[in-house]
């Protein structure tokens, strides 16, 4: 399902699309997008937008958001955030957005990673070595060998986010060997993590994993990325993106 | 390495009542049974659904109960633990006991 127009909104749809400065008085599903960039256009879409054009803000859906609404006056189109981009100087930015329902402003989605700063490489197990570790292209890049780990952390309010998802490429081919991980905890070496999701078989070489944190509030690290524990498994990987769903 | 027991929501329960399966692991070594029971364990090739429509995955071990209750509640048993090891130690030196 895609809408494109241009400006806010239109007379049969339930919700408009703002950029700055943040609206002092919206209507209930009045999206503002956090950017001083104008909007020329936007587009609900689950896949990115061709051709794009600048200023373009692209929301991407799903099938599930916490922030769901009824696109429409009559009738119903329910549509699903997740996040949302700005096509700027070429190339797709992300961008904060919230929409306004119940009375407040809540986000999509928080866009944990990227951006780069506030996140450090770490090693998350005592014992291991720490492995190769890059940002490259926004991406974290990585490999690890026998009794290594390598993974970046960040301490995030988790109050407000009931679900970590990040997104990986590996070329690990099994976890017999070693693993891609999310990881909850109060300190990066840890035998008592709060949480702990591994990427499982089925979710090899490219994936997504997501750990439920709706029974978790306050600052905690979140720690994202991999280990090997056997000299038959040495494998790279890459982390493309770290987000929270809003609670 | 321990054995707890999950429902078929995932919660973790230190007694099986006869319908939960049992699972091994170190996540819950030196652990309260109120810790283990505020906590849900999917295991690899499991999946649960939030009320919310939400879909996780195993392996995924997290609490379900606020983390700080349970945090607090371990807090408390490793403290009885510690008063009655120092208990302990007072008898068999022959001191008072608290």
């Amino acid at each position: 399902m895609i809408f494109n127009t241009s400006g806010g909104g239109g007379a049969a749809l339930n919700f408009r699309v703002v950029g700055n400065p943040q609206p002092s008085n919206p209507k209930e599903n009045c999206i503002w997008v956090d950017t001083d960039t104008p909007i020329t256009s936007w587009i609900f879409s689950a896949t990115e937008p061709s051709p794009a054009e600048a200023g373009m803000v692209w929301i991407a859906v799903g099938t599930s958001s916490p922030v769901e609404f009824n696109a429409l006056k009559k009738n119903g189109i329910q549509v699903y955030p997740n996040s949302a981009k700005q096509y700027v100087d070429g190339a797709w930015v992300d961008v904060t957005a919230k929409i306004y329902q119940g009375g407040k402003w809540v986000e999509f989605v928080f866009n944990l990673f990227p951006p780069l700063n506030g996140w450090e490489f770490c090693n998350f197990t005592s014992g291991y070595s720490l492995g190769t570790c890059t940002f490259d292209d926004n991406a974290f890049v990585a490999s690890v060998a026998n009794k290594q780990t390598a993974g970046i952390c960040k301490k995030i309010d988790l109050t407000e986010i009931d679900t970590i998802t990040i997104d990986f490429t590996t070329t690990l081919k099994s976890t017999t060997y070693g693993g891609i991980l999310i990881s909850i905890r109060d300190s990066v070496v840890t035998s008592n993590p709060i949480s702990n999701v591994r990427a499982s078989d089925a979710e090899l070489l490219v994936g997504t994993i997501s750990v439920d944190t709706s029974a978790i509030s306050g600052v905690h690290f979140v720690v994202a990325g991999g280990d090997c524990w056997s000299s038959s498994g040495a494998f790279t990987f890459e982390i493309h993106s770290v987000r929270g769903l809003a609670k | 390495m321990r054995t707890i027991y999950i429902d078929t929501e995932f919660k973790g329960h230190t007694v099986n009542d006869g319908t939960m399966t049992a699972v091994e692991t170190d996540f819950f070594d030196g652990k309260c049974d109120a810790f283990v029971e505020g906590y849900r364990y999917i295991p690899s090739g499991e999946s649960w659904t939030r009320s919310d429509g939400e879909v996780f995955y195993g392996n995924m071990i997290t609490p379900w109960r606020p983390w700080d209750e349970l945090d607090a509640a371990q807090r408390e048993y490793e403290r009885q633990l510690l008063a009655d090891a120092e208990n302990a130690l007072a008898i068999l030196l022959g001191g008072e006991t608290t």
